[in-house]
């Protein structure tokens, strides 16, 4: 299996969830890093995963590192043996800003 | 399992948990239902064990010492009647003193008896100063008071009256042996006969006395006589 490498950027709107799908493509162990690359604070992140894309578990606050303040980076959400399809990341901030994702994993 | 720092999201921990240790020389202990917990590096020199307890592990210092040197070698005997010191021996509970455990001390003497006498050793206490009312002493302290050695038979808090023979003092010997009419007899004592077990150091004598006219020669060990035992 190749490496797996994705980079996402976006804009959150003040007040409103946003669903960003990371795709893990399966990879068993992989790290998603997530950069504040805005203004405004991520106040909440929930994390969920898909095996096959389509159906995801509930999903889990993240609590460790949020708020995420405005130009920082949270410690990165890792799997082991962990091999999904997608990863889903809902993310909110109270003020706006923007992000930046990146990740990888085999 | 999926984790963000050290939040897990997902799935259950590897082998029970997320590695607690920090530090070098931490080790990992089984912690309420089997849960991994840090256990940080003792001090210099102590050793891990079981706490009192018995509920979890420790690091805790250990110490332990050869019996000590007798104050006085051996010393041989030839009387009629009179109490004839015969050898010091220095006891000193600090030095065996491993937690959960009580010393109980046994000396050794050797006697060659005649036939048809009985001798007596009796081991004293020798005092370290006059009884004082503004001191507390620990049980095996020794105290003149009175023209009389005494000896602390369990720890005595200060304010007390002067010593006497009740449940706190008392002039009797820590321990006794008696030879009978056996050529060479080796017998134990274990010190105190009376009281509680000393918890501090003690200067011993052994005094020796025989109700024959015959010469009867007592010595006292001088290899260490002092044996330990635990119990």
């Amino acid at each position: 299996m190749a490496y797996q490498q994705y980079e996402y950027t976006g804009t959150l709107v003040a007040g409103v969830a946003l669903d960003v799908d990371i795709d893990i493509n399966c990879a068993t162990n992989w790290v998603v890093v997530i950069s504040n690359t805005g203004a405004g604070d991520i106040d909440a992140l929930d994390v969920a995963a898909s095996p096959l894309g389509t159906i995801f578990e509930a999903t889990v606050a993240v609590t460790v590192g949020i708020p995420l303040a405005a130009g920082t980076t949270l410690e990165g959400i890792r799997g082991v043996g962990e091999p999904v399809r997608t990863l889903r990341l809902t993310m909110s901030s109270t003020a706006g800003t923007t992000y930046a994702i990146e990740g990888g994993g085999l | 399992m999926i984790t963000c720092g050290t939040q897990v999201l997902f799935g259950a921990p590897l082998a029970g948990g997320i590695n607690p240790m920090t530090a070098a020389a931490d080790i990992i202990v089984g912690g309420t239902a089997g849960a991994m917990t840090r256990l940080a590096k003792g001090s210099a020199l102590q050793a891990l064990r079981v706490n009192a307890g018995a509920t979890a592990l420790e690091y805790a210092t250990l110490s332990s010492t050869p019996p000590p040197t007798p104050l006085h070698a051996s010393g041989a005997t030839t009387n009629t009647g009179a109490t004839t010191a015969i050898g010091r021996f220095r006891l000193n509970p600090a030095q065996w003193a491993l937690s959960g455990l009580t010393p109980a001390y046994t000396f050794g003497i050797v006697g060659k008896v005649s036939a048809a006498i009985t001798a007596t050793v009796a081991v004293f206490a020798l005092p370290t100063a006059a009884w004082d009312s503004g001191t507390t002493y620990a049980a095996g302290a020794c105290v003149t008071s009175g023209g009389s050695d005494w000896r602390a038979l369990r720890a005595v808090s200060s304010g007390g009256s002067a010593p006497a023979e009740n449940a706190d003092w008392s002039t009797a010997a820590v321990a006794t042996v008696t030879f009978t009419t056996t050529f060479v007899t080796f017998a134990s004592a274990v010190i105190p006969a009376t009281g509680v077990a000393p918890t501090v150091a003690m200067n011993l004598e052994a005094r020796a006395s025989h109700n024959g006219s015959q010469g009867v020669d007592i010595t006292t060990l001088s290899d260490g006589t002092c044996a330990v035992t635990w119990s």
